[in-house]
């Protein structure tokens, strides 16, 4: 017990900053810390209803509709990105930067739209994360004994939890998207038919295509997101104490727009390759609708909605309303 | 902090008021017998007919030089969302047509 123990100062853990905090780690570590809206953003955007979605049009059509995500990538990040740089200039969110342009009927139909889309939305991932919670309980706790209990936990966290606090847990629930990237390699698919199918458009001219088309385009390129991703960036300015609410905002830094543009490219592109394996790992596990066989649980056991959600791997990203 | 989670629910009620009434009207609509793997694909679907015409306003607000000054769309920018809004109202036009004329 000769030496005393003494921290060097290069040894010195900084406190850990969310990206609401300045970050404070150099390379790869700030890099993570800096991710912010975008990643969450891109994340949100793998919601029961997207994993739903792809899912079913996996088992329809198979790797048909894969082009979709290669097409769409750059798409969704340009939207992201207007979204974003909308408001780091006007410092408010998207709703009441619509209304510095356009007459308040036409804005009040478009948030109309958005809400009862939004509101279906929460309905149908409430039922699915009800499921999922089933499953886990393999089958002992009934899917809709559960809806409640779920709504209740998330209206309360969001009524009395802080930002900060809501934003530590979505990044990191980011990490739990991983799970279908590993799903992709035990559903074992047929690598270069993937390949072939993402880069070579395939369209048909079917009435349950074109639906399909829609669902897929409705749940990657979402009007949740728009809005959601500027009143982050919103949020995100005014934790940096950049925001004066009365006056709005006026003027955006060139760094703030730059950090905004590799946020959310990056957060797009953690949308992309899971929803890829998310549909790989559906079309692999064919005959429709057959649970993956890791899965411990005889799906005559569970109600039916259970076991098709077992059949399209975990089910329980980070949702909101 | 207008009507984000950052804003604390005495500074605006009318935003939190909305976000348990949606939430409970999602409650309602599970008890409504509806498949829950359909509502899914069904909320994807009203997701993909609400989005063209906000994007269209988006895309027309970003071109604005009266509001977005120095950081009015680049060429790229304006072509991409268009892009994305053309192609996202098609299908949306098209699955509206195919249901309209039972198609």
């Amino acid at each position: 017990m000769g030496g005393s123990f003494r921290l060097e100062p290069g040894n010195m853990r900084t406190k850990k900053a969310s990206s609401i905090e300045p970050a404070t780690g150099k390379g790869f570590v700030g890099f993570l810390q800096r991710l912010g809206p975008g990643l969450i953003t891109g994340a949100s955007d793998d919601d029961p209803s997207g994993i739903g979605t792809y899912s079913q049009v996996g088992s329809q059509f198979g790797y048909g509709l894969l082009w979709l995500a290669l097409f769409t990538f750059p798409l969704m990040s340009a939207v992201q990105e207007l979204c974003a740089r909308i408001a780091l200039q006007t410092g408010v969110g998207l709703g009441a930067s619509l209304r510095r342009k356009f007459p308040r009927w036409l804005v009040g139909i478009a948030i109309l739209g958005l809400l009862a889309a939004n509101t279906f939305n929460v309905g149908a991932d409430l039922g699915a994360v009800a499921a999922a919670g089933s499953l886990l309980s393999r089958g002992a706790v009934r899917a809709l004994w559960l809806v409640v209990p779920v709504a209740l936990l998330i209206i309360l966290l969001q009524v009395f939890a802080t930002y900060a606090a809501i934003f530590k847990i979505f990044k990191w629930l980011t990490l739990a998207l991983f799970a279908y990237v590993i799903t992709a390699f035990f559903a074992h698919p047929a690598l270069l038919e993937v390949l072939r199918a993402t880069v070579i458009p395939h369209i048909e001219f079917s009435k349950d295509f074109v639906m399909a088309l829609v669902a897929v385009l409705g749940t990657t390129i979402s009007p949740y997101l728009f809005f959601w991703q500027a009143s982050s960036e919103v949020d995100e300015l005014a934790a940096a104490g950049a925001t004066n609410p009365q006056a709005g905002r006026h003027g955006l830094r060139l760094s703030e727009l730059r950090a905004a543009r590799t946020d959310v490219v990056i957060g797009m592109a953690f949308s992309p390759p899971r929803r890829c394996c998310t549909r790989t790992a559906r079309r692999a596990s064919r005959p429709p609708l057959r649970p993956l066989r890791r899965w411990p649980l005889s799906p005559d056991r569970l109600p039916s909605s259970s076991s098709r959600l077992a059949s399209s791997a975990p089910a329980c990203s980070p949702s909101r309303s | 902090m207008p009507g984000s989670l950052a804003s604390k629910p005495q500074q605006r009620p009318a935003f939190y008021i909305i976000l348990t009434l949606a939430t409970m009207a999602g409650v309602v609509m599970n008890f409504m017998h509806l498949d829950p793997i359909r509502a899914l694909f069904l909320a994807a679907v009203i997701n993909g007919v609400v989005a063209p015409p906000l994007l269209l306003l988006i895309v027309l607000l970003g071109r604005d030089p009266a509001v977005m000054k120095r950081y009015v769309s680049g060429t790229l920018s304006v072509a991409l969302t268009a892009v994305a809004t053309a192609f996202m109202a098609a299908a949306a036009i098209a699955m509206l047509a195919t249901m309209f004329t039972g198609g």
